[in-house]
């Protein structure tokens, strides 16, 4: 089941470059994928190591790991991920480093998420670049709420940042979407 | 293999919206004698995301890019929820008279969201001049360019203006620049614009907002015009908020654009008539608030 999602979420190919997928993984499920605007994701946990695949705006593909580190139950968690995107609409590469703080909180039925994330970028190659290298730090402020659905995860996804470029005026990031992950699966603590 | 078409340049020909005419003078107040064409292409923002850009440019009949180029850049920012095509008469206005539009489309059209799209875009179509393509040779990217800005648009432009000494010259379409915009300290040439019958901008911050600029500069005041007359189209709640137009709109925005082309014409080709034009500042139907 949860392969099928994450097919058909790769497949509808919609959404975003930091491993966002891993961050919703996180509320208690193995595998997710979100399907948003402008960034999709599809990331998978094997214990505390994670690797996500994202598309923004359909305008890049970037493939990253992840790392994190649980704590009072799975109720806090730490994430590190780093990895390399290639970009196609002015060809070139970028690299990625993140940190995110999340924490997880349920009911029975209804749970919610918040996460603080410092995602940054940079243009590694290509022609776009104005320079040789630029550095993009999103901080994004997130809180999803959700609800279970048998062994699955299901809920929104709305994420509001600004995006900090060195010599560059202040720009707006946002993120909409919705989250499917699972199954879920007891927490384990850190 | 669809990814490596959008890696391509843009290629034409473009949509005509207006067909060459070698009989239109292209005088200050007057569309110039070439074609205007639109074309739009996507380019890469911020590291990794898509910003969509519109060019109008100057058109032969068929709509490929006219061979007198490459031409001065003018880069236009959308008013806050207007969409860039609503400019398309303004647009076309320039590119006949020989300037390349570029129009950044803003996330949800607010301008401010992401201040440096203009620059980005501009930066791609400099790109693309460089290239094959529909904009093979449209553009000098060593040549100075102007920013405009509609209303919101207009205070997203000063903030590229500050920024980026690419920016040459400022024009305010009934705009100000905001207060944390430090634009008293760039020397550059700038112009701000707006209608005398305007509801929607309060001239008192028009006024005080062109206090601040530090270099050539004119305030001008187009009687008769007012807030939705820069754009088409504008919805009719609206213009419910807006005071009237007080004459014909093809005369007014020819007042208007009387003053806009004499603005570029002066700092963008460095023509020594335009210059004076602007200097003395005597515009039929515009009254000069310097």
């Amino acid at each position: 089941m949860t392969g099928l999602l994450l097919a058909a979420t790769l497949a509808l190919g919609v959404a975003r470059a930091d491993p966002l997928a891993l961050r919703h993984a996180g509320v208690e499920g193995a595998a997710a994928g979100v399907l948003g605007l402008p960034l999709t994701s599809v990331g998978a946990w094997r214990g505390d190591w994670g690797l996500a695949l994202s598309s923004r705006d359909l305008a890049m593909a970037s493939l990253e790991g992840a790392r994190r580190w649980r704590g009072d139950q799975g109720r806090n968690e730490l994430q590190l991920s780093a990895g390399l995107g290639a970009l196609w609409l002015e060809p070139g590469m970028s690299g990625h480093l993140g940190l995110s703080l999340l924490r997880h909180a349920e009911g029975r039925r209804v749970g919610w998420t918040g996460s603080l994330s410092l995602p940054a970028s940079l243009r590694l190659l290509g022609a776009a670049a104005p320079g040789p290298v630029e550095a993009r730090l999103p901080l994004l402020l997130g809180n999803q709420l959700g609800v279970r659905a048998g062994d699955l995860w299901l809920g929104p996804v709305l994420e509001l940042g600004l995006v900090v470029s060195p010599g560059r005026p202040l720009a707006t990031a946002g993120q909409l979407g919705f989250v499917v992950a699972g199954p879920a699966r007891a927490r384990s603590s850190g | 293999m669809w990814w490596l078409l959008l890696a391509c340049a843009p290629q034409g020909p473009g949509t005509l919206l207006l067909a060459p005419d070698p009989d239109r003078s292209g005088l200050a107040g007057a569309q110039g004698p070439h074609g205007a064409a639109w074309v739009r292409a996507s380019t890469a923002a911020r590291v990794e995301e898509r910003l969509r850009l519109e060019v109008v440019f100057p058109a032969d009949a068929q709509g490929w890019l006219a061979e007198e180029g490459p031409f001065p850049a003018v880069a236009l920012v959308q008013g806050g929820l207007v969409d860039v095509e609503q400019y398309r008469w303004l647009s076309a206005w320039l590119a006949s008279r020989g300037y390349l539009v570029v129009a950044a489309l803003h996330d949800h059209r607010l301008a401010l969201l992401a201040a440096d799209d203009s620059a980005i875009a501009l930066s791609a179509v400099e790109r693309w001049s460089a290239r094959e393509g529909l904009l093979s040779g449209a553009a000098d990217p060593d040549a100075p360019a102007a920013i405009l800005g509609h209303s919101l648009g207009g205070a997203t432009a000063a903030v590229e203006w500050v920024q980026d000494e690419r920016f040459l010259a400022m024009g305010l379409l009934a705009s100000f620049p905001a207060d944390f915009t430090p634009v008293e300290e760039v020397d550059r040439p700038a112009l701000s614009l707006y209608g005398s019958t305007d509801e929607v901008v309060d001239p008192s911050l028009v006024v005080d907002g062109f206090a601040r600029l530090a270099g050539p500069a004119l305030l001008g005041e187009v009687q008769g015009l007012n807030h939705h007359g820069w754009f088409d189209d504008p919805r009719a709640r609206d213009v419910e908020r807006d005071g009237p137009l007080e004459g014909d709109l093809d005369t007014l925005r020819g007042q208007a654009m009387a003053v806009v082309d004499t603005f570029l014409d002066a700092w963008l080709r460095e023509d020594p008539q335009a210059l004076l034009a602007f200097e003395q500042g005597d515009f039929e139907g515009v009254e000069e608030r310097r």
